[in-house]
């Protein structure tokens, strides 16, 4: 059922801020490279590093980064 | 859970009495069934417990419950074998307390949709760290070590075995 995308896209969704589509544009690069670099350098880590960011970022700014105010 | 009725309180109590009794009567498949089954059981009433009790929708519990398994696991690794009920269950519960000590605070702070992105998010990190990492081993790691207690159990006393140790991986 493409789990994988789907969750993935729930985080960028989340990151970026409900109903923001330039939110959604750039959380979607941000996931990407931090996932694509996390499994470069940091491979033990790589899976948690998506989830630590999403989790960051609703703690610090519940919102999404890209929310209208 | 209590029913109104004292008929089905007797019920309830009359199931209970024969789940509990059955590595007296069940073949090796309906033992292994129903252990899976109260196992699913005990997710379903955690879950009840937090969203029914306290109304919040989390969708980390699955790693609380994974938590608890892996510390079964983990716990036999260290000591070689099966570790007791009697150990395996305070430990494994403690752990996930602990864990749940930790992230709780940080999920309480979101409430409603957000709520459930931070447990999602935890939850994923939980899962990660149990597949990536050596400490869980990988995918196949602990029904791995819970088929290599099965067959070294296989002595007479194997069904009486078989019900201390029940590992939920």
């Amino acid at each position: 059922m493409g789990d994988g995308f789907l969750i993935i896209s729930f985080v960028v969704v989340v990151i970026g801020g409900l109903g923001s589509i330039a939110g959604a544009f750039w959380a979607a690069l941000l996931i990407g490279l931090i996932d694509t670099l996390g499994k470069a350098y940091v491979p033990l880590a790589a899976g948690t590093a998506v989830y630590v960011l999403m989790a960051a970022v609703l703690l610090f700014r519940p919102a999404g980064l890209f929310a209208r105010r | 859970m209590v029913f109104a009725s004292a008929r089905g309180n007797l019920l309830l109590a009359a199931a209970a009495a024969a789940i509990a009794c059955m590595p007296l009567y069940a073949s090796p498949y309906h033992m292994q069934l129903a252990s899976t089954a109260m196992v699913a059981a005990m997710l379903a009433l955690s879950l009840q417990l937090l969203v029914g009790g306290a109304g919040m929708v989390s969708l980390a519990q699955a790693a609380f419950f994974g938590l608890g398994a892996y510390a079964v696991h983990l716990l036999g690794r260290a000591l070689g074998g099966p570790p007791s009920i009697l150990l395996s269950l305070p430990a494994s519960a403690a752990i996930a307390a602990a864990v749940a000590a930790i992230i709780g605070p940080f999920a309480l702070r979101t409430r409603g949709f957000f709520f459930l992105m931070t447990t999602l998010a935890f939850g994923q990190m939980l899962f990660f760290v149990f597949h990536d990492t050596p400490l869980g081993g990988g995918a196949m790691a602990c029904s791995s070590s819970a088929r290599a207690w099965a067959s070294r159990s296989r002595a007479p006393s194997a069904r009486r075995c078989s019900c201390c140790s029940i590992s939920p991986c």
